[in-house]
This record gives C-alpha cells, structure tokens and sequence, in this order.
C-alpha cells in the first residue's frame, strides 16, 4: 500500500532547489533502513575491493615485491605496447574469444537442459542420486581430470575410437593436433561442470508453484507446453543474469585447463592471453605484465557487460541493473 | 714476510680443500699468473679436478678460523622450503639441524612455508617487509634476478666485503677454482649468497637400453654408438614389435642433439662464441633424423603427451631405450625386474669429440641451492652470527654433519675411517630413502657437499647403481667446452626473458609442426620462413646478451685485492 | 512428514486426473519422452561417475603398478592396498586440518551468507534511488580486481596477517552469489511483501519474516556453493598465514599432492634406488579423503531443492 502512495507523489519541478534536495532527502529517510543495510556490505566491500584497486598501478610499472608500489619504477604503457606489440597477440586474443563462444553456445545451454531433464524425472530417489553422480567431476582435481581426458584421447584412446568410428576424426593422438583441442576442451568443460551447474536452475525450479503444473493439466497441457509456458518463464531471470554475466567474461578464460590440455603443435587453436602471460612469467617477473593484460581484459570485459546489460533489458526486461 | 704468509696460507687453503673433499684430487703444483676462465675449465675437462691450483697468486686469503661454538649465542630466523613435508612437518624436529645449531652455538627459529607455492609466498615475505634474518631462496626467485636483485632491492646483504672474515671456509670453498669463484659470484664480482659447493661429475642421464629386448634383436654385446647405430637399432627393434623410444615431448633430447654438436639451447660454438641450438642449419639436420624415425613408426605415437610416461612405458616393455638418470632407472629395473644397460653419450660418427658434458669435476655451486642473510639480520645485529652459522656447513665437521649425519644414527665408520649409511636411511619401512635424505642427513644445504659416487645413499647404496654412474667418466673425448656456466644480471634476464617467450613459442610450435609432418622439413622455403622469423623476433639480440654475460664470466677472476682486516 | 504425504498424494491425484482425462495421450509421446529421458540421463551420469572411480580405483592400486601402468584405469591395480590411506591419515597435521577447515566453513560461510544476504535484500528491492549505483557498485568487484598483492598489502596493514580472520572475511563475499540470490529475492511474489508491510513491518522485518523463509531452496544453494568453496580453498591460506597451526585441511594435503608432482617434472636425481612408489598414489587417496566429506553433506541439503515453495499462502 505504501509503495502505490509513494508512486502517485508527483515528481518536483526540475530547476527547483527545494524539490532537488526534497528528491535525495526524501528518498534517505523513505529507504534509510535499506541504505543501512548495504552500509555494513559497503565498508567489506571499499576495504577489501576497492581499496586494493589501487594496486592496479602496478601494470604501469616494473613492479618488484620488495620495492613495493612506491618503489617500483614506472614504465608508463610499455607492459602493454610489449604485449599487443608482439607477433602472436591478435592469435591470444582470437583463441581466447573463440573457445569463450564455444563455451557459450554449448557449454551454456547444458547444465539448463540437464536441470530441465531431471526436473521431468519422477522417481525421487533416483533422481537425486543421479544429481549427486553428476557433480562429481567438479570435485576431481584440474590435473586428475586433464590427465584422464589426455588418456582417453590418446591414439589408442578410447575417446579417438569412438571418434574414429563416427568419421570425426584419424586414429591418432588428437590432443597433438590443432584441429580437435577446441571440440576436446568444451566437451571436458561441459562434462565438467554440467552437473554442478545445473544445482542452481534445479533449485531455481524447485520454487516454482506446483499449482501452476495443476492447472496447467487441468487445461489439458502437454509435456512440452509445460515446460514452455512454466517452466522456462521460471527460470528465465536466472538465466538472463547468467548469461549477461558470461558475456561479461568473454576475454577471460582461465588458464587452468588449458595449460593441462595444450601442447606445442596446437598452439594455433590453444593458447590463449592467460597461458601465454603464464609462459611469458616464468620467464621472469610476472606481476606487471600480468596486471596489465587482466586491466585491458576487464576494461573490455565491462564494455561488454554493459554491452549485454543494456540489449537484456530492452529485449528481455530482465537486467544485471 | 708476506710471501711468506701468502705461502702458509695457501698452504692451509688446499690443505682444508683436500679434507673437505675426500681427497680425490691429484696433488697440483701452484700457479702465479691468474688464468682466465676458458683456459681452466680447458684443463678442468681432462677430468682431473684442479681446485688445488691456486690461479690468483695474490694476497686472496681468508684470515682464519671461527671458533665454534660461538662465544654467545644468538637466536635467528630461518625462512626455510621443507624437503620432506609429508613426513618431517618443521626442522626443530630435526636432529641433524639441532646437532649442527648446537656445534655451532646458536639458537634457530624455523619459519616454513607451505608447500607448493613457496614463490608465491617468498614474495609475499618480501612485499610484507618483515624478513627472518636468513632466508633459503634456492631457485624461488632466480627468473626474477635473485640475490643480485635482492641485494639491489635492499633486502638482502651484499656479502663480499664480510665473507672472508665471518666466512672464511666458505671463502676457501669458491675459490678453490677459477670456475667455482666465477659461478659464486655476480657479473660484477660481488658475493650475494651461499651456494652449496659440489662436484657433480660423473653424469647421472644417460642413455638406457633395455636387455632382454636388446637380445632378442640380437644386440647381445653391442650398444649403439653413432646416429646410424640408433637407426638400425630402432628398426631392428620395431621389427619385433617395440618402439624404439620416445622423444621428449618438445622434440629435443639434449643428448641426442649434443651428437650433432649443438646444444639445447644457447651454447658454445665451435668457435667459442654463444649460439641457439635451434636457429642452426645443423638444426635440420636432427629433424630430418628424427621426423624420419617418426615417420617410420620407431617412435611411440603419444610421444606429444605429458601423460604417457617414458618411464612407465620402458618398465612395460614398449619401448626399447630411453634417456633417463641411471640411479632412477636402476631403481625402477631393480624393482620391476629386468635389467638395463647404460650407454655412453651418442655421437654422429665414431671417434666424434663430445663437448656437452654438463657435470663438473670441480666444486662448484650446484643444485641451485642458495642462502641468503637479509638486511633485517644486519641492522638487528646478527650477521656475524648468521654467516658463521652458514659458513660451518664448509668446515670440515661441518660439512660431514650436513653430508652423512649424525655418527651412528644415519652412519657408521669403520676402523680403516670409511662411512657407510645405515638402515635409518638405506632400508626404512616407514620412511622412503628419498625423503629419509633430508631427515637423517642433510642432502641439501649450505656446505660443502660429497659427490654422489660417495656420499648419496640413492647411488652408492647398491653397487650396481654405483657401478652404472661410474661408467664412461674416464672417456677422454668428453669435455664442457660448449656449456655455458655463466649466469646472467638481472637486466639481461629481463632483455632475454622478453624476446625468449615469443621465439621459444615459435620454436616449440614449429619443431613439432616439422616432427609432426604438418611442414615438410625437406622443403627449403619452408626452413628458411623458420630461420627468418626467428631471426624477427630477435634471436640475434638474445644471443648478443648471452655472449656478454658469458665474456665477462670468462674475464673474472679471483681478485688480487680481497684480503682482510 | 505429513507434509510429504500431502506431496505425494497430490501428485498422484494428478497423475490419475490426467491419466482418466488423456489416457492416449500419457501414454505413447510422453512415455517415450520419459523413457529417452531416463536413459539420457543415466548415460550422462555414468561419464560423470567415472573420474571418480578411476580416483577411487586408484587410491587403492599398487604404488608402483600405478607408476608404470600405461592407459586409462578400469580396476584396481593388484595388489591392492591401502598403505595410501594410511599414509595420508596418519599424517599427524590432518587432524588440526580438518578442525580448522571445519571452523573456517562454519564462520566463514555464515559471515559470508550475512553480507550477501543482506546486499541480495536491498539489491532486489524496487524503487530507491541509489539502487543503480549499488548493483554497479558490486558488480564492477567481479571485473575490475587489484589482485593478490595489493590484497595482501591491505590485510597486512590491518594487522590480519597469519591469524583465522584473515581467512574467515578476505575474500569471502562473492559478488556472483550475491547477484543470484538478488534474482531470487526479486521473483518472491510482491503480494506476500505487500501483506506484510500492511501488517507495518519494515524493511528487516519484511526480510526475515517473508523473504527469507520463502527462497529456502537458493539459501540453501547458496550455502552450499559457500561451504564447498571455503572447504576446497588454500590460496588465501596459503598467503596469509605463516603458522601450520592455522593451516586448513586443503593446505596439508596440496603438500603432498606436490610432492608427487615435483618428482615428475624435476626429477630428484639422487633418489634412484630408494625411490617409493606410494606418491603418485598419494595424489589419488588425498583427493578421495578431501572430497567425501563434502559428497556426504550434500544430500542433506539437497531435500530443500526437492520439495517446492509451500503453496497455498496466497489464497489463504
């Protein structure tokens, strides 16, 4: 009731003093307890993010950990004209957006599909212990997992056979081939995350009203049409904020699986900005190089988020804000 | 006068070099003009170790002794990687440390790291500020210029003017050779840390065959000697259904590049000016070879991969060689049972002279093992204390504590003076003998350490395995001439580090595209776009900076001038 | 348990509706979809189940059948042993780790589930002025990061270096965590909140007594992604904190997890003979003893998922 008062106020003239400040004055008082209540996530937030923000300076200088930030010498853009400068950064930056795509368009879809596939299971117990089989690649460690991926796609492997059999590829050890890593890498990233992913549409469809689903049947619906007019409106905000928030990560991609799965000969399809920064570390020092490429990747990053954002919230009227 | 003492001391210092190395070194006469670099490893390559040649003629003495245990005792801090986490969680437990703080009359405060990510977190001490008095470094923080660069940074203490009176032994230790002071020293001659002194000869990789599949190709007696050895070899054993070995997942085994006379990586030339075994034209030649071995199937089809494992494969019989350090391959034959051969170093054609052996006979700084004293320890008042701790690992009792243990606990010496390691560490159920080396001895350390044919219980444990790391340390035709043991400052690590990533990625990629046969090495347009591009990302400037690191190695020599008060 | 009976009951109510109404229907289209459904699924599943087999498998194989065993494992390699879980366990550091990790998830989540709770609360109301900003404000942390050392520099200035706070709070908030409960807060039905607020209750009031008792199920997951993070996490362990006492689980069982990988890369040289064949094994068992735990606390948190919202409130 008190929101529709609220509403009907109407809005002060612009240019008048009085309103401006009835406008912000009004609003602290109307919502101080909201304003309060996120003072408290404010302070975590300004210490322990904002504040080392500072430190990006570091991808302006030669960054060493005992001189410190005040210490360190400056070098102004050279960590990134260094980077971008060099012969394979237009490959990097190709490799990284093409695998994220990849993830995107089957990687994204899946644990959704999955969610909605043992949503329609009846059998309860079954259900469940299905659900908890499926997320137990989550929990294998990063090396444990590429290396069974690496076995079973080795010229003998049980992965290659199969492969082999359906024409997709030749009897050898695909990980050596540029051709195959990008299939390989989405296939074991989805294999991975498909279970643990899907925890949160299932829990998201475990909110929805039964009495939907009766009515539903009552109007005489099918499966399908359950699942459309139901269920996906259901998930559909989980989904868009998803989804915004992956685009929002198209040039990062970590450099954990990859470096586990790539090899020299497929670095033509493989390395991307943050395997190619990890090899340029070992080398030497790795802070302001590494600093420097993740600013350029999130300032790009944030373009994009803003990018999705907007789009969503016109098509959609779902949005991040 | 001077003479005089110059001649007692010198006296004292190859005195104090025999006892600390066993003895195994020919007497030497000495030598007054100081030699340059290139001239004594030359002679160092004969096999005969010269530390007892005093190359300097000058006043380059230590003044003396410390007397332990020290008069008062200080308590310091030790930032300390643990060796055998799983079963020694912290050095206080640690007898052979306790015995050797005790001897020396201190107190140590232990600070260890977690496993894993010691660089991460030796940084992370750096950038809080907060240093221990003695930090063990090791290879933690070499890419980002270690000690030099710590030194400069203010952290740790440039150690040079202290070191020959609160080091004296150590002191003895580096200059025992022209080679040994050279690598313990930064380009510009200052000593920034303790490295562990070793001789690391005889070679420990080498060439493995397997025996029972060798008999069958009917290789009873023979071993493989030339390139072409390897080939007929290779077919022979295909033949019989095996694969002849696996390259190294990069395409390069060192050794069998070193038969072509390059090396893998940057290298002396036959000239005696540094190249890049990699952008030669002799280069191609070894591609050819082994893109022909590939393409015949002598090689095993996942030789690309991390995961099949070379070793696993030779225990299981499906390969017939593979190159490997002859004390774990022993290990793993003995256990598995079957038998190998170990072969000399390969070589193109018979009688070829061998430049790439990489172990030295003198006692140089090995294992990447460093110590450094921070700053802290010097405005607290320490350093004294700190430096003769670290120097007693270079004394005579100091180095048989680290080296063998404590005396009837890790070994026993017999009447004749001999040692021999027990069952501590030999034959222990519950702890493994690779870990029981860094708990009832100390195998790694600041001091003055044994070569393995004598003092490492993984070699001279089983005779065999002795028997294998001795073998063809006496070949005549090997010497070091083309390996570079010069280490560069931390600007021409920079310099070189930022035109290495983008030439090795190149390198790495190409090599396996010509091994791979996605290019034809037979094709010359296609090895020149190689040899030109990497000629565009600079690899004649890295080299330019290899060549400078390694010409002032070579003009260094122990100063005349570092005498004491 | 009346409840579930209730569950139950109703849902065979409509089954046998549907099954009276459209008995041809149900029966071809939709068994068939039922059937590919449950055979998908299962195939699906078994994949998912095999890494953890092979772990398993694994953790009880022969330490130097293990090392030389080439190809993918199907069984355990004889003869089998489980000299790995003794090693592993008897490891006197693993009981202070699994207290500390247990006291590390306990407040570590329920001080993170406080602040994203009550960021998610005021994210998702309608309506104030600031709310733009503040949703920006949260959002640009998942992007824009100073990074581990200036964190480190932070923490240290504060005087949280090598203490448990350091690891209970640095870090512990996630912002992605954060924006899916917002979406679940927002989809609550505005009618419950309007029923509430006529009945004059503020804004916590509103939280506690409405919106919170109402998205059990992404609590619930929302815990759940906490926990399970805070229990797999080491990084910020590893940099805060200097004294082992403090060290949580995962921190002691990385040591050995390296230890076995440092012998693949830079062989030590001089441990030819003596070499044990039980550490590539100990990767496997340090896996299996880290991840139980976690597996056996799911299904207790997973009921919250399968039940529904409590319908009925909004005609009542």
């Amino acid at each position: 009731m008190t929101k529709t008062v609220a509403k009907k106020v109407p809005k002060p003239p612009k240019n008048s003093l009085a309103g401006k400040r009835g406008g912000w004055a009004a609003d602290f008082r109307k919502h101080k307890m909201l304003y309060a209540m996120f003072a408290v996530v404010m302070i975590y937030y300004i210490v322990f993010h904002y504040l080392p923000m500072a430190g990006i300076v570091m991808a302006f200088q030669n960054f060493r950990p005992a001189k410190g930030f005040l210490e360190s010498d400056w070098v102004g853009m050279k960590n990134f004209i260094d980077f971008f400068s060099g012969p394979y950064a237009g490959r990097l930056i190709r490799n990284t957006i093409v695998l994220n795509l990849y993830l995107l368009i089957f990687g994204f879809p899946a644990p959704i599909i999955f969610a909605l596939m043992l949503n329609e299971m009846r059998a309860k117990r079954y259900k469940s212990v299905m659900q908890t089989v499926s997320y137990m690649p989550h929990f294998v460690s990063a090396v444990v997992a590429c290396g069974i991926v690496s076995l079973f796609c080795q010229s003998s492997g049980l992965l290659t056979s199969l492969f082999h059999l359906l024409g997709l590829s030749d009897q050898v050890d695909m990980l050596a081939y540029p051709q195959y890593f990008r299939s390989i890498y989405v296939i074991m990233d989805i294999w991975q995350s498909l279970g643990w992913g899907s925890i949160i549409y299932l829990a998201t469809l475990s909110n929805v009203d039964l009495n939907l689903y009766e009515a539903a049947d009552i109007d005489g619906a099918g499966r399908f049409r359950k699942i459309w007019n139901i269920t996906l409106p259901a998930l559909l905000p989980v989904i868009v904020v998803q989804l915004i928030m992956r685009i929002g990560s198209m040039m990062s991609l970590g450099a954990g699986n990859v470096i586990l799965l790539y090899r020299a000969s497929t670095y033509e399809t493989s390395d991307i900005i943050s395997s190619y920064v990890y090899r340029a570390g070992l080398q030497n020092q790795k802070y302001s190089l590494g600093t420097a490429v993740d600013l350029f990747n999130s300032i790009i990053n944030i373009g994009l988020l803003t990018g999705a954002n907007y789009v969503s919230r016109k098509v959609t009227e779902e949005s991040l804000w | 006068m001077k003479k005089i003492l110059a001649l007692l001391l010198a006296l004292t210092l190859i005195i104090g070099v025999f006892a600390a190395c066993g003895g195994d070194n020919s007497s030497s006469s000495q030598q007054e003009s100081s030699s340059k670099q290139e001239e004594s490893s030359k002679e160092e390559t004969s096999g005969e170790s010269s530390e007892a040649s005093e190359d300097n003629g000058g006043e380059t003495e230590p003044t003396g002794e410390i007397t332990y245990p020290l008069a008062e005792s200080v308590n310091l801090t030790w930032w300390h990687p643990l060796r055998a986490p799983s079963y020694q969680s912290s050095h206080d437990d640690n007898s052979v440390w306790k015995k050797i703080a005790e001897n020396v009359g201190v107190t140590i405060e232990w600070i260890h790291p977690a496993s894993g990510t010691e660089t991460e977190q030796l940084n992370m001490l750096l950038v809080s500020g907060n240093l221990p008095d003695i930090i063990q470094i090791d290879g933690l923080i070499q890419n980002s210029g270690g000690s030099s660069a710590g030194v400069d940074d203010g952290s740790f203490v440039d150690l040079t003017d202290y070191i020959p009176e609160y080091a004296p032994d150590y002191m003895r230790a580096i200059t025992a050779s022209d080679l040994a002071y050279a690598m313990a020293t930064t380009a510009d001659g200052r000593v920034t840390e303790f490295d562990q002194i070793k001789q690391t000869a005889p070679q420990y990789s080498r060439v493995n065959v397997r025996n029972d599949i060798m008999e069958e190709i009917g290789w009873k007696d023979r071993l493989p000697e030339t390139i072409d050895d390897y080939t007929e070899m290779y077919a022979a054993m295909k033949e019989k259904g095996y694969y002849g070995y696996r390259t190294d997942r990069n395409g390069r085994d060192s050794q069998l590049m070193y038969a072509y006379g390059i090396g893998n990586g940057f290298y002396i030339n036959e000239d005696g000016k540094v190249a890049y075994g990699m952008w030669t034209d002799t280069y191609r030649d070894y591609l050819r070879q082994v893109r022909e071995w590939i393409a015949a199937g002598y090689v095993h089809p996942d030789w690309t991969s991390k995961e099949a494992d070379t070793s696993a494969l030779f225990a299981q019989k499906e390969i017939g060689m593979y190159i490997m350090p002859s004390d774990i391959s022993y290990g793993l034959a003995k256990l598995n049972g079957y038998e190998i051969t170990c072969v000399n170093y390969p070589r193109l054609k018979s009688g070829d002279k061998f430049r790439f052996e990489t172990t030295t006979w003198d006692a140089v700084p090995a294992d990447g093992i460093r110590t450094v004293v921070t700053t802290d320890c010097e405005k607290a008042g320490r350093l004294e204390a700190a430096m003769a701790l670290l120097n007693y690992g270079y004394t005579e009792e100091g180095a048989e504590l680290y080296n063998w243990g404590i005396e009837d606990e890790a070994y026993t010496r017999d009447s004749s003076g001999s040692k021999t390691f027990t069952d501590l560490i030999l034959n222990n159920d519950k702890i493994p003998m690779s870990d029981g080396q860094y708990i009832y001895k100390l195998h790694f350390g600041p001091k003055l350490a044994e070569p393995d044919v004598q003092c490492n219980p993984g070699t001279i444990g089983d005779p065999k395995a002795l028997y294998w790391r001795e073998l063809y340390s006496d070949d005549a035709t090997v010497s070091s001439d083309a390996i570079i043991f010069a280490s560069l400052t931390v600007d021409q690590s920079v310099a070189r580090g930022d035109i290495m990533t983008n030439v090795e990625t190149y390198m790495n990629e190409s090599t396996l595209h010509f091994l791979l046969g996605e290019k034809d090495i037979n094709d010359d347009a296609a090895w020149t776009e190689y040899m030109d591009t990497l000629s565009s990302m600079d690899i004649e400037g890295a080299i330019a900076i290899t060549q400078e690191a390694l010409d002032d190695f070579n003009a260094k020599s122990i100063p005349t001038d570092w005498a004491f008060h | 348990m009346a409840k579930k009976e209730m569950q139950l009951e109703r849902d065979v109510e409509v089954d046998i509706d549907i099954t009276q109404r459209k008995r041809i229907g149900r029966s071809l289209g939709e068994k068939i979809f039922d059937g590919a459904n449950y055979i998908v699924v299962t195939l699906i599943c078994l994949i998912c189940l095999y890494p953890m087999l092979y772990v398993l498998f694994a953790s009880i194989s022969n330490g130097n059948a293990l090392y030389t065993h080439v190809g993918p494992i199907w069984a355990p390699l004889q003869p089998m042993t489980l000299d790995g879980y003794v090693k592993v366990l008897a490891n006197p550091d693993i009981v202070s780790g699994y207290i500390n990790t247990i006291i590390y998830v306990v407040f570590g989540t329920l001080f993170a589930m406080a602040l994203t709770i009550l960021g998610a609360y005021v994210l998702s109301r309608k309506g104030y002025k600031l709310k733009k900003f503040f949703t920006m404000f949260v959002v640009l942390t998942m992007y824009l990061s100073g990074g581990m050392i200036p964190t480190f520099i932070v923490v240290r200035n504060l005087g949280m270096l090598d203490t448990r706070l350091a690891i209970i709070i640095v870090g512990s908030v996630s912002t992605w965590n954060m924006i899916v409960m917002k979406t679940a807060f927002s989809a609550v039905p505005q009618g419950l909140e309007e029923a509430a607020i006529i009945d004059g209750a503020n804004e916590l009031q509103v939280l506690t007594r409405v919106i919170l008792p109402t998205t059990k199920a992404t609590l619930a997951v929302i815990v759940l992604f906490y926990s399970v993070g805070i229990w797999n996490s080491w990084f910020n362990s590893m940099i805060y904190l200097q004294h082992r006492e403090l060290y949580p689980l995962q921190l002691f069982l990385r040591e050995i997890l390296v230890e076995d990988s440092a012998l693949e890369g830079s062989m030590d040289i001089q441990s030819g003979v003596g070499v044990n064949y039980i550490k590539p094994l100990l990767k496997y068992c340090t896996i299996i003893v880290s991840t139980v735990p976690i597996l056996c606390v799911y299904p207790f948190v997973q009921k919250y998922f399968v039940k529904g919202v409590m319908m009925g409130s909004l005609k009542e």
